[in-house]
């Protein structure tokens, strides 16, 4: 497998450029840097409003049992999935517009999302996922076309799709991911009197939105606490002691975490405060004995819940561009999917409906675009229960500044030796995570060609860099 | 001066890297020995040293333990820790459950207890630490589909860790890959040959998660833990075709019936929840794959096998293969020791796990004596002050604190706020997110460490919410929840703190002799003189007649700086 060289020092650079502008990479990255920021700023006039929402699900969801087919090709459907085959009458019928592709259906536990297709909010991405260049199935097969690194490996794959990047062991540039990128180079622009980074996770620590300048803050579901001591003399000395840095590397991390943590979680107190409550209804905590779709419900709704307040206190916070990150877990389903996928998909759905409905009630509806994400489609096969980790994947992307009821991409040939697989079964995306991305990354602002370049490496590898799904 | 053959390497390797650490490192070289650190006897120099050791080797040094460790040594400390009866936690939580049937459901609960209990209490304080490492690296999880509330299977998976934690790693893998909680976790449970006519395959979860996580990781590596790199390039252990062959290895295991009990014949038909989830999978060949099989580096299984010689083959492949004694040992570092070992250190580890000096392979009881006696773990702190040492795990925050001040309880149970402990803490023993256990060995915090090519696997699970609770969870214990707190009236099995001892301490000797005192043991006596003076001067602002107040703050402040966060 070869890389060209050339691609490797282009993607270099601009990774040096933008890392230039953490400091530290010394004077002559800086005018490439600051040129990439002009570029950005002079597109960040104007007092517009707009917010990106990731809802990774982890395990890597099957998009084969997401979007099935309906009609002739329903029954090579069932053919090749067998025990994970879902029944055709019970698929949520989709009418795409402007579609030439086979008929298709939602599934059943997605009625919420099938309506929000219906009303034009919601479209599906289909055969999209981690590449580096275009590949065919020929050229899978005799190795001619470099791929992402380790495929079919959970957590790999959860980076490369938050990242972008093949790394080599020798490259000292720190990772960061595309969500990151996107930041630090909208930031200064958009964000110019923030309080806060615009960079807000619900789910924790997380590759995707890892800058070179500015870092993530991590925002919890419940109570935004503060250091609170029985003896506030005592707290009032330990915090003190943060401004203190550390010799030790580590410790000092966790010095800086710490002073941090308590320094945004009080903007963040502050900022929420003033929020009147969301009338939205979101799903409930679950019951003792109630269904998974519950929990799952639960778990996602409270993270977009916090991000919809986060939304409505974007005035507070001074933020005209925020980027937030959640995710759902449970999805890896090599064992009782067809019991335990419609459970999850339920609570994804009814935690997004929710979502959907807050964003209206905010009045932000066409501001702000939630893309469901994951790291990589399942086997077409059967495993006896369950299907096993695979590439190729459908996903869909929500709000009201999408040009939704469409499908983008493709749906594949389901055929045996089908040209829409690898010859060892293996759904080729016809979507690359890049064009993906930079789809939503030009709606959010970012125009510019070396700018994406730079977020998306891999984008200039594809002949369309829009995909088209989002309104101008 | 006392030289046992198997720690002979040990102190070898310590002579050597004395010997040839360079004009920085003879410095230090001069520094250590001044301060006592004989090389031969690997007695610890001062009470600190040993608590040093003690937070790398238990759930967190006592007074006692720390007073019998200075009158030991640490070679002689190991040998007498591995010889101590394991603390499994089966019995435990079917004798506190009131059952009998080795069948009877147990709550995950008492699980939970079971863990808290031993941290805190069990004598074989090391076997019990390595478990714990282990169990973040061969991962399952109460969180997985079909774990939910299966206190027995976790249990008995738990006891696997412990039984198997000093013996040998090919062991270890069998034990582990046939236990009932792993087969569910990842699918291996019922897991069946491919069925062309049906276009079902064999399920590859198992196969690939214990390859990538438990055994040899998807790169090739040095005996230092360093990738091998061909034209730049690293070079793949294994591709798409060896898991779809281990895939096949690992099929046609299911429960096993007691007899007596009433099972279904063929549990791949019919599943049977009466099966043991204690007693390891069995073999039901009727679905074992008898095809030949092609695994890494020209390894083929041939044809006609029946499940366990396939199975002991593969893993017999597995334990062999030269990337194991890095892979794990540089977990097994990174768990016990410090986030950043030298590769030096990684080489001298993974040396052991490949000859213990007897010839022996995968000796985990050599492997995790050569890691707490290697310089590196010894001196380490003195050599890199700046970079050596870990982030403590939020867990053994609380275990460190607890057996510091001489926990004590009345009731098992635990408290509320305990038995949510993951709430607090984000992280519970057999509780992890998923098969990648709570933080990835390469997580490089963003900015300057990973600027710097460090990583700090804890980290990514100190958030911003986690940072703060980390914090006010230390104020809870000392303010609220010592003993004669008011905490204490609340509840029975609320673990209650110990400061009298510190009270008269207190009074007998002054506030610097306290302060002194508690960083030997909470900081190893590395505390900076920067956290002395803010402790001294809190100290000083409170009525010296206020003991109590004294101890608490200066326990306070100590357990929630940056200093206590890491182990150094």
């Amino acid at each position: 497998m070869s890389h060209d060289p050339r691609c490797g020092a282009r993607r270099r650079f601009l990774r040096n450029s933008l890392a230039a502008l953490a400091g530290g990479y010394g004077f002559f990255g800086a005018p490439a840097s600051l040129s990439l920021l002009n570029r950005v700023w002079a597109q960040g006039a104007g007092d517009d409003y707009r917010a990106l929402v990731c809802v990774f699900l982890l395990g890597g969801n099957d998009g084969h049992n997401l979007v099935v087919p309906r009609g002739a090709e329903y029954a090579l459907y069932a053919q090749r999935r067998r025990g994970l085959t879902l029944p055709q009458a019970s698929l949520l019928p989709l009418s795409p517009q402007g579609w030439g592709g086979y008929p298709v259906g939602l599934h059943p536990a997605m009625p919420e999302m099938a309506q929000l297709f219906g009303q034009g909010r919601l479209a599906i991405l289909g055969s999209v996922g981690a590449l580096l260049q275009p590949v065919t199935r020929e050229e899978h097969q005799n190795g001619s076309v470099p791929l992402p690194p380790q495929l079919f490996s959970h957590n790999d794959q959860q980076d490369f799709w938050q990242n972008l990047e093949v790394r080599s062991s020798a490259d000292p540039t720190p990772v960061s991911g595309w969500g990151g990128r996107l930041a630090d180079l909208v930031h200064a622009s958009y964000n110019a009197d923030a309080t806060l980074s615009m960079n807000l996770s619900l789910a924790g620590t997380n590759a995707f939105q890892t800058g070179h300048v500015l870092q993530s803050i991590g925002v919890d579901t419940g109570e935004i606490r503060a250091i609170r001591s029985r003896d506030p003399d005592a707290a009032a000395a330990f915090q003190s002691f943060l401004a203190t840095p550390q010799s030790n590397a580590l410790a000092d991390e966790y010095r800086r975490t710490t002073r941090r943590a308590i320094d945004d979680y009080a903007t963040l107190a502050t900022a929420l405060d003033g929020v009147p409550p969301l009338t939205t209804p979101f799903p409930p905590p679950p019951e003792v004995g109630a269904p998974a779709a519950d929990r799952f419900a639960f778990a996602l709704g409270s993270q977009l819940r916090r991000a919809a307040e986060l939304i409505a206190a974007r005035a507070t916070l001074r933020h005209r561009r925020q980027v937030f990150f959640c995710s759902l877990g449970g999805f890896d389903t090599h064992d009782a999917q067809m019991s335990d996928q419609p459970q999850l998909l339920a609570g994804l759905s009814r935690a997004l409906a929710a979502f959907d409905a807050a964003t209206r009630e905010l009045g932000v509806d066409p501001s702000v675009t939630t893309f469901v994400a994951s790291e990589f489609g399942r086997s077409l096969t059967s495993n006896g229960d369950g299907s096993d980790h695979s590439w190729g994947n459908h996903l869909f992307v929500l709000g009201g500044g999408v040009r939704g009821g469409r499908i983008y991409g493709s749906m594949p040939d389901l055929a045996a030796a089908s040209a829409d697989f690898t010859w060892d079964g293996h759904l080729l995306p016809r979507i690359a995570v890049d064009q993906y991305g930079a789809t939503l990354a030009r709606w959010f602002g970012v125009t510019d060609a070396t700018a994406l370049d730079t977020i998306f490496p891999n984008l200039h590898a594809f002949a369309q860099g829009d995909l088209g799904f989002m309104q101008a | 001066m006392r030289i046992l053959d198997h720690s002979g390497a040990a102190v070898a390797a310590l002579v050597a890297f004395l010997t040839f650490a360079g004009a920085a490192g003879a410095r230090e070289h001069d520094l250590i020995l001044r301060d006592g650190f004989d090389a031969g006897s690997l007695q610890p120099a001062s009470r600190g040293e040993a608590a040093r050791f003690l937070t790398q080797a238990t759930f967190g040094p006592s007074e006692a333990a720390i007073d019998e460790l200075a009158d030991s040594d640490y070679d002689r400390w190991i040998d007498q820790q591995i010889a101590l009866p394991a603390t499994y936690a089966l019995p435990y939580m079917r004798s506190v459950e009131g059952v009998t049937d080795p069948l009877a459901h147990l709550p995950f609960h008492r699980y939970r207890q079971a863990w808290f209990v031993a941290a805190a209490s069990a004598p074989d304080q090391l076997r019990q630490r390595v478990a714990f490492a282990l169990s973040e690296i061969l991962v399952v999880s109460e969180r997985g589909n079909t774990l939910g509330d299966d206190g027995l299977a976790l249990g008995a998976y738990h006891d696997i860790l412990v039984r198997d934690a000093f013996g040998t790693y090919r062991q270890l893998l069998e034990d582990v890959t046939l236990s009932p909680a792993m087969g569910r976790y990842l699918s291996m449970y019922r897991n069946r040959k491919p069925d062309a006519a049906n276009n079902i395959q064999a399920d590859e979860n198992y196969a690939r998660e214990v390859m990538q996580l438990f055994s040899i990781g998807l790169v090739k590596l040095n005996p230092d833990g360093s990738p091998v790199l061909v034209n730049g390039a690293t070079v793949p252990t294994y591709d798409g075709s060896v898991v779809r062959a281990l895939a096949r290895v690992f099929t046609g295991w299911a429960c096993h019936c007691a007899a007596g009990q009433d099972c279904s014949a063929d549990p791949f038909v019919v599943e049977t929840f009466t099966c043991s989830t204690e007693h390891s999978m069995v073999p039901y060949e009727a679905y074992h794959d008898r095809d030949e099989k092609r695994l890494f580096d020209g390894i083929v299984l041939g044809a006609g096998r029946d499940a366990r010689s396939d199975l002991a083959s593969a893993l017999d492949a597995l334990a062999q293969h030269p990337n194991v004694g890095p892979f794990l040992g540089r977990q097994l570092i990174q768990r016990l020791v410090t986030s950043n070992p030298s590769p030096a250190y990684v080489a001298r580890v993974a040396q052991v796990f490949a000859d213990d000096g007897h010839g022996v392979r995968g000796n985990l009881g050599a492997v995790v004596r050569a890691i707490l006696l290697d310089p590196e773990a010894r001196v380490g702190h003195r050599l890199a002050p700046a970079t050596f040492g870990k982030v403590r795990e939020p867990l053994l925050r609380v275990t460190a604190l607890w057996r510091a001040f001489d926990v004590t309880w009345q009731s098992d149970t635990l408290f509320p706020d305990d038995r949510e402990i993951h709430e607090s803490h984000n992280q519970s023993p057999l509780y992890s997110p998923s098969v990648f256990n709570f933080f990835s060995p390469r997580h490089a915090p963003a900015g300057t460490l990973a600027g710097a090519g460090l990583v700090a696997p804890e980290m990514q699970i100190v958030s911003a919410n986690f940072a703060i609770r980390l914090a006010n969870d230390v104020d809870g214990r000392v303010f609220y929840g010592y003993a004669g707190g008011e905490l204490e009236e609340v509840d029975p099995g609320v673990r209650v703190l110990h400061l009298e001892r510190w009270r008269t301490w207190l009074a007998t000797t002054g506030s610097g002799a306290l302060i002194g005192r508690l960083d030997e043991l909470l900081l190893g006596g590395g505390m900076s003189p920067a956290l002395r003076q803010l402790i001294a001067t809190r100290l000083a602002a409170i009525p010296a007649s206020d003991t109590l107040a004294r101890v608490q703050n200066a326990a306070y402040l100590i357990a929630t700086s940056p200093e206590f966060a890491t182990q150094r």
